[in-house]
């Protein structure tokens, strides 16, 4: 174990040994492999401690302190089921995926598209192709991967969960991935994985809501830790869209690796409003060329907040286009962190990569760190990056004041402008009103508090 | 394009300039460190107890300690058992003028091209030239002592003002800071010092010239400057090393203390042996550079241009601990061939209004990696603090890195702090430009290249300014892809 890690607390390393015991005679499953394999990785490698640059700014022992369970499947109460129902009609619920807990609920869950195919992964039979081609995509990851927590992921994933979306299928229609996680009397580590494979010229739309019920003992925390998957073909087009609603007392760390063939399309979007800490980690892998990826990120924070969003991005090739932006405010004690990295490889001519990171301060206790990076090894590139970090503009302050609004007023309406720049891309209209109007009650919250 | 490479390629051979040794009779102690070193070197200096002692506790700190790897660099592993921590040239009487001192030495400063004699005298610019050690000959000291400027050699101010090294000595850079400054502490040769009285404009610009000279010797040396009340000075330091296969250690530390409303401009130009083509040799140079701006409206500014050394390890920082104090960092960083730079600066501020402005400047060229890290800090009492920093790289070749790593930590909500980076290339239709105006390639690079520096260009004296553009052509020469 190097210097920058910390040993595996005992009450984390059990949980692996208890999932096993209740799995009843799956765990001769090709996937229980990979679960034990991820263990072990895991065991050596230890988790981050500060020493670790890339966890410079965010300490997680609040995370690893805690003493979770293991959430058993098929239980929601009826105040779940109402959350679940008024969250799919975001889409009139037409194609939704739900996990309580982590755990994917087929029976709350419909997906009816043609050339869509959904399967979870232990339905597979057992020498098919497809899952010899899934396994090894997981295993390539947790081996290669330096971040622990897709390791832990995969040790405690009781079945993962497969999108196919076939050759020219395009959806417009958002598919979503409702996560909604209750508990009564005990800590939750939840662990839902997540593969998507699309594929050439395919189009599809993804809305991921993470909702928490906050009916519990008020000692009782949710520490989601997310893992997905997401190949994204030749000329395929993958849309994520991520609104974040978490208790204040729950963590997430999702973690998202996109891989990127010739000629595609990432888009993802990220709006974190609750949670005591959440830790973004997400990563693109330019494989091929004339590849577009963009990233964008806000956070709206209050009280002991803590918000951190790492991006890496990978141009390995040529005539690749990346832009990245990420916009917080940050009021209370909450914290804000950024860290986005660009690596331009040798080979990547002609890159042209854009990364922005705009912080407003509206609290004296509140701090932003933040930690754009370039790291280029071709010449022929266009690379920029900024960061700003201040306080809302006295000028526009006082031009809006000028106009007869008051202070409240003016100072909600040139927030939500901040924010709005990186909600304005997103290209679904029912999702950007959706995020724009989740975005202004919090920073209705955040003036009151 | 495939005329510029080949200009490029003829000109990336060209040899280091200053490479030579002279045969200065030198005064060494044996290759090794421990305590015993460290007593020999304070005995030869003839230092108080107090002196022993701080280099003694520094030695112990350094032991502690480990080498720090997070730098974006590659270094060979350092033997520091392998190195002779002392060396002087025989010859130490003391000096009147310059007549008396020894002939090969003036040859060497004629050499390095310093007009050490009457070009620098009517040039306006007292020089306390520094070779392998101790401080051979200071000139213009009478002129300066008349206004109460104490500018002399290191080991000089510890035997005539011990006072003040001892006040000052480690309060801006405490011997624990890092495990560079606390091998520096425990074994530093000689330096420079300075101490600007309340309320003097120093008349002239102060400079000194560093060269390592004997083989195998690090060179250790220590910059103290202390600018009392509403005082000014402009310190020049130039550094040239001769060409040698094994790598030579470089770990020194300056510190500037500037108080109310004083003003210290330091500037830096750093040619010393990178290298040859094939990466073999060159200069470590792992320097630890920190300013306190500790009253009100005090400003330090730092300019460098670095385009030697194998490695080089270098963050001048400023830490505005006055209400209304100010930081500058302007620095051009230029790597070829096999070099490596971690470079930057940081920026704390602690005290009210304070600001900081940060313009770096990177190119890189031949399979040279060259990094910017920077950090801004802005602490929870640092109200209204205002930051802009702009860092722009230069490629030049497809074999080369450059790299941005700023750190941006903000607690005060009322701070602005502007960052901003690209990374690009000369562009074709720049360079078309020029030559369709009939340019050659190469002075339309130059052209291209003093253009992007020119800011920090601004930001030098006189004399510097011109030396430093010089060496830019001399390190670049047709270098564009």
């Amino acid at each position: 174990m190097s210097k920058y890690h910390i040993e595996i607390p005992s009450h984390f390393s059990e949980l692996f040994g208890r999932l096993e015991n209740s799995l009843n005679g799956q765990s001769d499953k090709p996937y229980h492999r990979l679960r034990k394999k991820g263990s072990e990785l895991l065991m050596k490698q230890g988790f981050p401690s500060t020493r670790n640059e890339d966890y410079k700014y965010t300490a997680l022992n609040r995370v690893f302190n805690e003493k979770y369970e293991i959430p058993e499947s098929g239980k929601i109460s009826a105040q779940g089921k109402t959350a679940i129902e008024s969250i799919k009609k975001i889409t009139q619920g037409e194609s939704s995926l739900c996990f309580v807990n982590g755990i994917y609920q087929a029976e709350f869950s419909s997906l009816n598209l043609e050339g869509v195919q959904l399967i979870q992964l232990s339905q597979l039979e057992e020498n098919s192709s497809k899952l010899r081609d899934v396994l090894e995509k997981i295993d390539e990851t947790i081996s290669h991967t330096d971040n622990p927590f897709i390791r832990l992921n995969t040790s405690l994933c009781r079945d993962p969960l497969l999108l196919f979306v076939e050759r020219g299928v395009k959806i417009d229609t958002p598919i979503q991935l409702i996560h909604y996680y209750e508990t009564e009397n005990s800590s939750l580590i939840a662990s839902p994985q997540l593969i998507i494979m699309a594929e050439e010229s395919s189009e599809i739309s993804l809305l991921e809501t993470h909702l928490s019920s906050s009916s519990r003992n008020n000692t009782c925390k949710v520490f989601s830790n997310v893992f997905q998957r997401m190949l994204v073909g030749k000329n395929a087009r993958i849309k994520h869209h991520k609104i974040q609603e978490l208790n204040k007392e729950d963590f997430l760390i999702h973690n998202l690796i996109a891989s990127q063939e010739k000629d595609s399309h990432f888009y993802a979007i990220t709006a974190d409003l609750g949670s005591r800490i959440t830790r973004n980690n997400l990563e693109v892998h330019l494989k091929d060329s004339n590849t577009w990826t963009e990233m964008f990120g806000l956070f709206a924070s209050n009280g002991q907040q803590h918000i951190d969003n790492q991006t890496f991005l990978d141009h390995a090739k040529p005539h690749c286009e990346s832009r990245e932006w990420y916009k917080g405010v940050l009021g209370g004690r909450s914290r804000g962190v950024f860290n986005g990295k660009v690596l331009v490889r040798q080979d990547a001519q002609k890159t042209n990569a854009f990364q922005q990171n705009n912080t407003l301060l509206i609290s004296d206790n509140a701090r932003m760190d933040s930690k754009p990076q370039l790291e280029i090894y071709a010449d022929d590139v266009k690379c920029s990056h900024g960061a700003t970090i201040g306080y809302m503009d006295s000028e526009v302050m006082f031009y809006l004041k000028s106009r007869g609004l008051d202070e409240q007023q003016a100072g909600e309406l040139i927030k939500i402008a901040f924010l709005a720049e990186v909600f304005e891309s997103v290209e679904n209209e029912s999702i950007r009103n959706l995020i724009a109007e989740k975005v202004i009650v919090k920073l209705r919250t955040i003036y009151e508090s | 394009m495939s005329d510029s490479m080949q200009t490029l390629e003829q000109h990336t051979k060209s040899e280091y300039k200053y490479g030579w040794t002279s045969d200065i009779e030198m005064d060494m102690i044996p290759k090794g460190l421990n305590e015993e070193v460290v007593k020999m070197i304070s005995a030869k200096k003839n230092e108080p107890e107090w002196l022993l002692n701080w280099r003694l506790e520094a030695f112990e700190i350094w032991k502690q300690m480990k080498e720090p790897d997070w730098a974006k660099l590659n270094i060979n592993p350092i033997d520091y058992q392998d190195i002779i921590y002392y060396a002087a040239p025989k010859k130490q009487k003391k000096l009147n003028s310059l007549d008396e001192a020894d002939p090969e030495l003036i040859k060497t400063f004629e050499r390095l091209g310093i007009p050490l004699q009457e070009q620098k005298v009517m040039a306006g610019v007292a020089v306390d030239a520094v070779i392998d050690s101790v401080s051979v000959t200071t000139t213009f000291k009478k002129k300066l002592g008349e206004l109460g400027i104490i500018f002399c050699s290191f080991s000089e101010a510890v035997q005539e003002h011990p006072e003040l090294v001892r006040e000052y000595i480690g309060s801006v850079v405490p011997r624990n800071d890092n495990y560079f400054a606390a091998l520096n502490s425990a074994v530093f040769s000689d330096g420079s010092f300075c101490y600007i009285p309340k309320g003097v404009r120093c008349p002239m610009e102060l400079s000194t010239y560093f060269r390592i000279n004997a083989a195998n010797t690090g060179q250790f040396e220590r910059t103290l400057i202390v600018a009392e009340d509403d005082s000014y000075v402009s310190y020049l330091e130039g550094c040239t090393a001769p060409m040698r296969d094994e790598n030579q250690l470089h770990a020194a530390v300056v510190e500037i203390y500037a108080k109310d409303r004083a003003f210290v401009k330091y500037s830096t130009v750093q040619n010393w042996y990178p290298g040859d083509k094939d990466g073999k040799g060159g200069v470590y140079n792992f320097v630890t550079k920190r300013g306190l701006c500790a009253g009100y409206q005090s400003r330090i500014s730092w300019t460098q241009v670095e385009t030697g050394s194998a490695i080089t390890w270098k963050y001048p920082s400023c830490v505005l601990k006055g209400d209304h104090s100010k930081g500058e960092f302007y620095s051009i960083a230029v790597t070829n061939n096999h070099q490596q730079a971690d470079t930057g600066t940081k920026m704390i501020h602690l005290g009210k209004n304070t600001k900081s402005t940060i313009i770096s400047k990177g190119i890189s060229a031949g399979f040279s990696h060259n990094t910017y890290r920077g950090l801004v800090k802005i602490g929870k009492k640092a109200t209204n603090a205002h930051n802009f920093s702009e860092c722009d790289s230069l490629l030049m070749g497809d074999r080369c890195g450059a790299h941005t790593f700023p750190y941006i930590e903000i607690e005060n909500q009322t701070a602005k702090v502007e960052h901003e980076a690209t990374t690009s290339k000369i562009g074709a239709d720049q360079l078309f430009y020029c030559t369709q105006r009939g340019l050659s390639d190469e002075d339309a690079i130059n052209l291209i290249v003093n253009g992007y520096c020119k800011e920090v260009f601004n930001e030098l004296p006189m004399e510097f300014a011109v030396e430093a553009q010089k060496l830019l052509e001399i390190s670049l020469e047709g270098s564009v892809g």
